[in-house]
């Protein structure tokens, strides 16, 4: 069900972990859905010098978050506020259709990094910004 | 008939000569000579027939060396035998006209070899060769099996040989119908039942919907309630659901924390007009064996009639249905060793539930379609072997799961064990906190080994396991659920590889999540 280019990213994912003396940082997706993201951040003059993340999910969820991070290092804040979820399928080339939902989670991230280092002008990242999501599981069971 | 040493060390030539095929640059003869364990001479020669029939090219002067013509896919192991051995005409008469051929018994075993020694060859690449090189452990026997050596030699023949509709009249129609008939008879004995109560379907869901369908149509004069478990398979729960969509009315039993469903919630649930209990033999994800007799004795003292869906039970749990008193059974062949799209419904004298299937007069009038024949011969002999084998089988088995059980809830900590004791002996369900199953699946995928989250049927889907959430796994963790199923081929040093890929995948994966970090943090603090 996945393309090549996700099961080779998947193997190696790129940027796992948290950046050392993080000044942003994101988390979005909930554990009963099956994914979780975490995105941090080294911003120095509104350029994101350094991005990591650290993901519970599937394998579409990891390599979203692999691209999606790699995707935004070097950008400008505005910048990296730009990149969708588009964005993150194009650079995968193509997602299964249940599965786009991950790359959702991947633009949804970055935002919630991106909010949290406005919130705090980038002096701390203790005020962790946390969004639920809306997962296809929750909708099902209701 | 012995293939000479010319096509044995050619075809281990030619497979050193495609694992270099996407490297830019010839292979010199003396690389590949050793490879293969022969002389540079020797090779030679083999390489002039395999030059002659266009396989491999040659560069000459410094750097050079040979390659294939063709990318390794194209490449047909036959067209390599047949280059080195002259063809592989196995007696004179092959492919030569013959004067006796007319009576000449014997020519027509010769040209049924030598055709099927083409098709087995022409249907290998040598691309085919590269990739069995890799390491697969197969743990997915609850998925599907592969069909025994025996049982595929057995349905052959009624592939095109004997290709007779077993509802003609002929000799050919008779043949076929006589090789049911002996399937037939394997079926019932394998269950305890009689012949005249096997009815032959495409497999586990035809055999479910008809046997639930049918009871509540051709009895619901007796009354519209139907009772179910919540953790049946797919085929059994939507073939309930429909039929609330027509205005029956079905209770679903809960499973306890363990996966079995109790007899005293049955006596709970079952009701006067209660027409139908359905409750699965062996669970397919926990592969817990439910209290078949006991829920059997319940549903028979209401008037009830018992059906089972048996098909992750039979040739892995022995049945007998008069003693354990089963109305109807369903069972599929591909879960024993036997071919896929086959399978049959039990139903005791006397019982009748309504055709799903209308059209011709097969199965005594109940299930129209042309008898699949070969399809029901493989089933008559898989069944046969899996249940003559059964302990020695069990016994097996349940040694490779026990140990790898042992050995994954020793090595990898934060996990669930999930049912009770009583289960088919192959099966292993574990949760693995703070990761996700899928990605468990295909990390194990990357190292070979072939595992599944959830039923196979469910994969895929975002949801977690309704059986796991019915066990009472936390919805939060009960997405990193996997099963293994252990089967009769797999080894002790299968065990030995998955644990160790197993522990390296999980720990992995933590390594990503940031749940388990959470939970590291949390118990630091404490």
């Amino acid at each position: 069900m996945y393309n090549e280019k996700v099961m080779e990213i998947f193997k190696n994912p790129q940027n796992v972990g948290e950046v050392e003396n993080y000044n942003a940082i994101g988390t979005v997706g909930n554990a009963t859905c099956g994914d979780i993201m975490q995105i941090t951040l080294r911003i120095e003059n509104d350029v994101i010098k350094d991005a990591k993340f650290k993901t519970f999910g599937c394998a579409a969820a990891i390599t979203s978050s692999s691209v999606a991070t790699s995707m935004i290092i070097g950008k400008t804040v505005d910048e990296a506020l730009k990149v969708t979820n588009k964005d993150v399928i194009t650079e995968l080339e193509g997602l299964p259709p249940q599965k786009i939902h991950c790359s959702v989670l991947a633009e949804e991230a970055i935002r919630a990094a991106i909010e949290n280092y406005r919130a705090t002008s980038g002096e701390s990242a203790e005020a962790t910004v946390s969004r639920e999501c809306e997962c296809a599981c929750k909708k099902q069971d209701k | 008939m012995k293939l000479s040493s010319k096509a044995r060390y050619g075809l281990k030539a030619c497979l050193a000569l495609a694992e270099n095929h996407n490297v830019n640059k010839p292979l010199a003869l003396p690389v590949f000579s050793e490879k293969a364990g022969v002389t540079e001479a020797y090779m030679e020669q083999i390489i002039i027939l395999l030059k002659k029939a266009d396989i491999v090219e040659s560069v000459r002067g410094a750097g050079g060396g040979y390659y294939l013509k063709k990318s390794p896919d194209e490449i047909k192991v036959g067209e390599i035998i047949r280059a080195l051995e002259d063809g592989l005409e196995i007696v004179d008469c092959i492919n030569t006209p013959c004067e006796a051929a007319d009576e000449c018994k014997a020519r027509k075993v010769w040209n049924r070899i030598y055709k099927n020694m083409n098709l087995v060859l022409d249907g290998i690449t040598l691309a085919d060769l590269l990739r069995d090189q890799k390491r697969y452990v197969y743990l997915d026997h609850s998925a599907t099996t592969a069909v025994d050596d025996e049982v595929l030699a057995g349905m052959l023949p009624y592939f095109s040989e004997k290709p007779g509709n077993a509802s003609s009249q002929h000799g050919m129609g008779r043949e076929a119908e006589a090789a049911v008939d002996i399937a037939r008879k394997q079926v019932a004995d394998a269950i305890g039942a009689k012949t005249n109560e096997i009815y032959f379907t495409s497999g586990g869901s035809e055999s479910d919907n008809w046997a639930i369908k049918g009871i509540a149509h051709s009895y619901k004069s007796k009354g519209k309630h139907l009772i179910t478990s919540e953790f049946e398979h797919p085929a059994v729960l939507n073939t309930m659901k429909y039929l609330e969509g027509e205005g029956y009315e079905v209770t679903y039993l809960k499973t306890d924390k363990e996966g079995y469903i109790r007899p005293e919630e049955l006596e709970k649930a079952i009701r006067d007009d209660t027409v139908l209990v359905s409750v699965m033999y062996a669970n397919n994800e926990i592969g817990t064996i439910q209290p078949i007799p006991e829920l059997a004795k319940i549903a028979h003292e209401h008037g009830a009639f018992f059906h089972t869906d048996a098909v992750q039970a039979v040739g892995n749990v022995p049945i007998d249905v008069k003693e354990q008193g089963i109305d109807m059974l369903s069972m599929s062949a591909h879960k024993f060793y036997g071919p896929k799209g086959i399978g049959c419904l039990y139903i005791k004298s006397g019982i009748r539930p309504e055709r799903l299937i209308a059209g011709g007069e097969q199965e005594r009038n109940q299930r129209a379609g042309t008898t699949n024949t070969p399809g029901i011969v493989g089933m008559g002999l898989a069944i046969e072997k899996a249940t003559e084998n059964i302990d020695a089988n069990n016994a097996y088995i349940s040694s490779l799961r026990d140990e790898f059980v042992k050995e994954v809830k020793e090595r990898i900590p934060d996990i669930r064990y999930n049912g009770g004791e009583k289960r088919l002996a192959g099966n292993a369900h574990f949760t693995f906190k703070y990761i996700e199953g899928e990605s468990i699946l295909f990390t194990l995928d990357l190292a070979g080994i072939c595992a599944s989250s959830g039923s196979a049927c469910s994969s895929g889907s975002l949801e977690a396991s309704k059986t796991v959430l019915a066990i009472g796994v936390p919805p939060e963790e009960a997405h990193g659920s996997i099963r293994f199923t252990f089967g009769r081929e797999n080894t002790m040093d299968d065990v030995k590889y998955t644990v160790d890929k197993l522990e390296e995948t999980v720990k992995r994966l933590r390594s990503m999540s940031p749940l388990f970090a959470a939970a590291k943090a949390k118990i630091t603090m404490i």
